[in-house]
């Protein structure tokens, strides 16, 4: 009984101290909170410029209680607002996406429901609005993990960097029921790299959380790059869209950067 | 009594594993696009006047002679990049757009005494279409090295579903699998399937909203197209993949878009007659 209990303490403390050294992250936003991303969509219908001028959207936090979050998207040159996100606060996980569109001379608000019990990645399909979220929180440490840049030392160490696979999710697409896999790696491959470095620079890749999200249903990528700190993806690609944050500003932190 | 129990359960979950997936009938959005000219550009008929006594920008040039404090270019802006391109380049994406988001022009409108007809006023919302907001599937095929087979079968017919049957709105789909582009906004569909082992067959048959009709055509014409393909299942029923079987292989949608917002075009996207605005549109056609 004595050895038992002995034991049972020691595998106790040995987790808790794991679990200690495991680096967590899940976005914390305020009340007024905003950001601004630029994307750019893929020009399917301009054989010579094959991707579009960027536009921008801006992001507010219209709302936030102790359960969730609202966040009103609009586009910034117009203002009129596109979308709106109703988060969980527990766990960053996406509950309702709002549209609004242009149907026969009337704005419609179309809504979008996701199921807040299943744990698996928000795949926002191909919309002109980024709004696809990994599972949080992303870990570091984690042998398992989802996240891979915990510092940036060298370029040539950088590219050369490939660290084990991550987490395969399921969940249900609406369709007739069908359960989709859904995976997150944490390969980065050079070209990815070049291009995450160019897009969101070196000094940002530190200690960044990048995440690949493969919807084999659709045969869509997602790779997304996220970081302590900031409110969202610092930048976000799929095969018709890119989209990198331009400015932020937190209310608790002192405004716009 | 326990067999007829096993029955009816087993009724019961194929009936509520399969219906979804393949409805019965006919499906049909609940919002019908219109018929419209896809004016193609090798004419130039937005531009130029042909047997119309006023092209639809000429017209529009006299109701608004300054655009931004600038003399009004329109004419001069689609001779000089609406002109002299491929036999099938045209406007059926502005088109289609316009069609899904626009109420349709059905009788004359006059402004500032200008007379504009169906014909003027569904060119106009073609031109100012060119360029919206959408979300995308598949990828265009521009040739050899791309993916001939892309849109697969599976993710047309989830598109299909989710817009059409649970939002009640029409999808765009290129019609055409090849280098081509040819669009179309799809409003209905029917399926058939039979199930053998892991594999499901299926018949589909989708009603797309022509454009090959007269330039003053009011309501909706109508085209088919009939396309077959085959899902495959794991033993658990999750669609694995699919293939497009049949004739189908050589002619199916190349890729498939959903038009959400209209947007002025920039500078540098020579997509969308920059002098053509929405917001003079609006005012002039009095839309919401």
């Amino acid at each position: 009984m004595k050895k038992t209990m002995v034991l049972l303490l020691v595998f106790t403390a040995a987790f808790c101290t794991l679990s200690w050294g495991l680096e967590v992250f899940t976005p914390v936003l305020n009340s007024g909170d905003w950001w601004e991303i630029e994307v750019i969509q893929k020009n399917v219908f301009n054989n010579v410029k094959k991707w579009s001028s960027p536009f921008v959207l801006k992001y507010t936090v219209s709302k936030a209680d102790t359960e969730k979050y609202t966040i009103d998207i609009t586009e910034a040159k117009d203002g009129n607002q596109v979308g709106q996100l109703i988060i969980l606060k527990a766990g960053f996980k996406l509950e309702t996406v709002y549209y609004y569109r242009r149907v026969q001379g009337e704005v419609l608000r179309q809504r979008i429901d996701f199921d807040r019990k299943t744990k698996a990645p928000v795949i926002s399909e191909v919309s002109f609005i980024p709004y696809s979220l990994p599972v949080f929180p992303l870990k570091k440490g984690s042998s398992n993990s989802e996240n891979l840049l915990e510092s940036v030392p060298q370029k040539e160490k950088f590219l050369s960097m490939k660290t084990s696979s991550g987490d395969k999710f399921k969940f249900r697409r609406s369709f007739s029921q069908q359960t989709v896999n859904s995976t997150v790696l944490t390969t980065l491959e050079s070209a990815e790299a070049i291009e995450l470095i160019e897009e969101v620079g070196e000094a940002k890749l530190a200690d960044g959380y990048y995440v690949t999200v493969k919807d084999s249903f659709l045969g869509e990528k997602i790779e997304q790059l996220w970081k302590k700190g900031y409110p969202w993806f610092l930048y976000s690609k799929n095969s018709n869209l890119k989209a990198k944050l331009i400015k932020h500003s937190s209310a608790a932190n002192g405004g716009e950067k | 009594m326990r067999s007829k129990m096993t029955g009816l359960l087993v009724f019961i979950f194929l009936f509520t594993a399969f219906a979804p997936l393949f409805p019965a009938g006919e499906v049909v959005s609940k919002v019908v696009p219109w018929s419209g000219w896809w004016w193609p550009r090798k004419k130039c008929q937005l531009a130029k006047a042909g047997w119309l006594s006023k092209s639809p920008l000429d017209k529009y040039e006299m109701a608004f002679p300054t655009v931004d404090g600038k003399k009004n270019m329109a004419v001069d802006w689609e001779k000089k990049y609406h002109s002299t391109r491929k036999s099938w380049h045209g406007h059926c994406n502005g088109w289609s757009a316009a069609s899904i988001m626009e109420k349709e022009p059905v009788k004359i409108k006059k402004y500032k005494g200008i007379e504009f007809g169906v014909s003027d006023q569904k060119g106009l919302l073609t031109e100012s279409f060119m360029v919206t907001r959408y979300h995308f599937f598949g990828t265009r095929y521009n040739g050899r090295g791309d993916n001939f087979d892309d849109i697969y079968p599976h993710v047309f017919q989830y598109l299909l579903m989710e817009n059409i049957q649970k939002k009640g709105i029409p999808i765009v789909m290129d019609m055409s699998a090849d280098e081509s582009v040819w669009n179309y906004p799809v409003y209905a569909y029917k399926m058939d399937s039979k199930s053998k082992g892991n594999k499901v067959k299926v018949k589909l048959r989708i009603w797309a909203c022509d454009d090959n009709v007269d330039m003053n055509f009011v309501g909706t014409q109508y085209l088919t197209k009939d396309y077959t393909y085959t899902l495959f299942m794991d033993d658990s029923g999750t669609i694995t993949g699919s293939e497009w079987t049949g004739r189908s292989k050589k002619d199916h949608p190349d890729f498939v878009w959903i038009p959400y917002k209209n947007i002025p075009p920039h500078e540098e996207d020579s997509d969308e007659n920059p002098w053509v605005k929405y917001p003079l549109l609006k005012k002039m056609f009095k839309l919401k």
